[in-house]
């Protein structure tokens, strides 16, 4: 989280080939799936990186209806699968399934449980990212009473995993831990 | 959809005839990216405001920012990526490191949102695709400014937990945010 951070999270999104002379399905799927493809690293090395015993871990001082480090977990899990399934037209069954277990995994998960089904959560959404092109990001779907862009969950699925990556680094270094988006730079 | 864009999204609905597309407000990439932006800007705003001047120089752990120097980042952050997205040189640098009072980083973070703000209103369909140099790669403008929301929120993510270390709540879980 010093200074490094921001040229850290902009070699993440900027390494490798330059997408908008790859990218088959069109400069802005490619972009936005590099932008996930950073930030689900981040918290995918998070759920591995923190000990078990630091699952129910909150730093001293925050009240106790704020989430745990392993609730965050679950939430970004339960959030992903929401909001890829939407921008997918997942059927509502499957959706509330998939609600019921997040919720039930922020409730009494244990490290190994939310690591599996958050994994299984950035699985899905790779499927979503990686199926779009330029055009279906386009494509208009149903919100409520609403039509809106296929891309707009995905954004929107991005901006939520990065809040919740910053409270983990937060949580992080309130364990006197490094978060993994600073030991990779430290590691260079 | 907080955001009118009637005229892009004609456009999209000429562009895509395979869907049933109604001229609709805020349909399309741009509103889209903008929305989210829209969103993190109201919240990182009204955390600085929040956040009283004993607290700005608050952190958790010593080789962290402190609350005043993450507004400072941000601010020094959108001047940097908007600027990119817009193919300009950036209007401003260095506020993390300058500004230390409250009212002065406030000041700040309100002019480099304003710039981002700039930079999206000045963005068409086409513009949007254009390809600039973003750290040595060739990247379409919207996702460097899709980029910027994103860093945005993760130290939005940082704010709140500051504030919640501070026995405060954080602008995203008050009423009427």
């Amino acid at each position: 989280m010093r200074r490094v951070l921001l040229f850290v999270v902009v070699l993440a999104m900027a390494s490798g080939p330059a997408f908008a002379q790859t990218a088959d399905g069109g400069p802005l799927s490619a972009s936005l799936k590099r932008i996930w493809d950073g930030v689900k690293r981040n918290v995918q090395e998070s759920a591995e990186k923190m000990p078990a015993e630091g699952y129910g871990f909150r730093p001293a001082g925050v009240a106790e209806e704020v989430r745990t480090f392993g609730q965050f977990l679950a939430h970004i899990g339960g959030g992903s699968m929401s909001y890829c399934g939407r921008a997918k037209g997942e059927a509502p069954e499957a959706m509330q399934a998939s609600g019921k277990r997040f919720a039930d995994l922020e409730k009494s998960g244990s490290r190994e449980e939310i690591i599996k089904a958050l994994g299984e959560s950035i699985a899905y959404c790779d499927g979503v990212y990686g199926s779009m092109t330029d055009a279906k990001l386009l494509e208009l779907i149903p919100a409520g009473q609403m039509q809106v862009p296929r891309a707009q969950p995905l954004i929107s699925n991005i901006s939520h995993d990065n809040e919740h990556y910053g409270n983990l680094v937060t949580y992080f270094r309130a364990k006197g831990m490094v978060p993994p988006s600073t030991e990779r730079t430290q590691k260079r | 959809m907080k955001m009118m864009n009637v005229a892009a999204a004609t456009m999209l609905a000429t562009a895509l005839a395979t869907v049933p597309l109604v001229a609709q407000d805020g349909a399309n990439m741009i509103t889209a990216t903008k929305s989210q932006f829209d969103m993190v800007k109201g919240y990182i705003t009204k955390a600085a405001e929040q956040v009283g001047e004993d607290n700005y120089a608050f952190k958790p752990t010593p080789e962290v920012r402190s609350f005043g120097q993450l507004i400072g980042h941000v601010a020094d952050s959108n001047y940097m990526i908007c600027a990119a997205a817009a193919g300009e040189k950036s209007p401003a640098s260095g506020i993390e490191k300058s500004a230390i009072t409250k009212a002065a980083l406030q000041k700040a973070l309100a002019e480099a949102f304003a710039y981002c703000d700039k930079v999206f209103a000045g963005m068409t369909e086409e513009k949007s695709e254009e390809v600039v140099s973003f750290f040595g790669n060739k990247q379409p403008k919207l996702a460097v400014l899709a980029f910027n929301t994103a860093h945005d929120f993760e130290h939005y993510g940082n704010i709140v937990t500051y504030m919640r270390l501070k026995g405060m709540v954080p602008p995203s879980s008050q009423r009427g945010m």
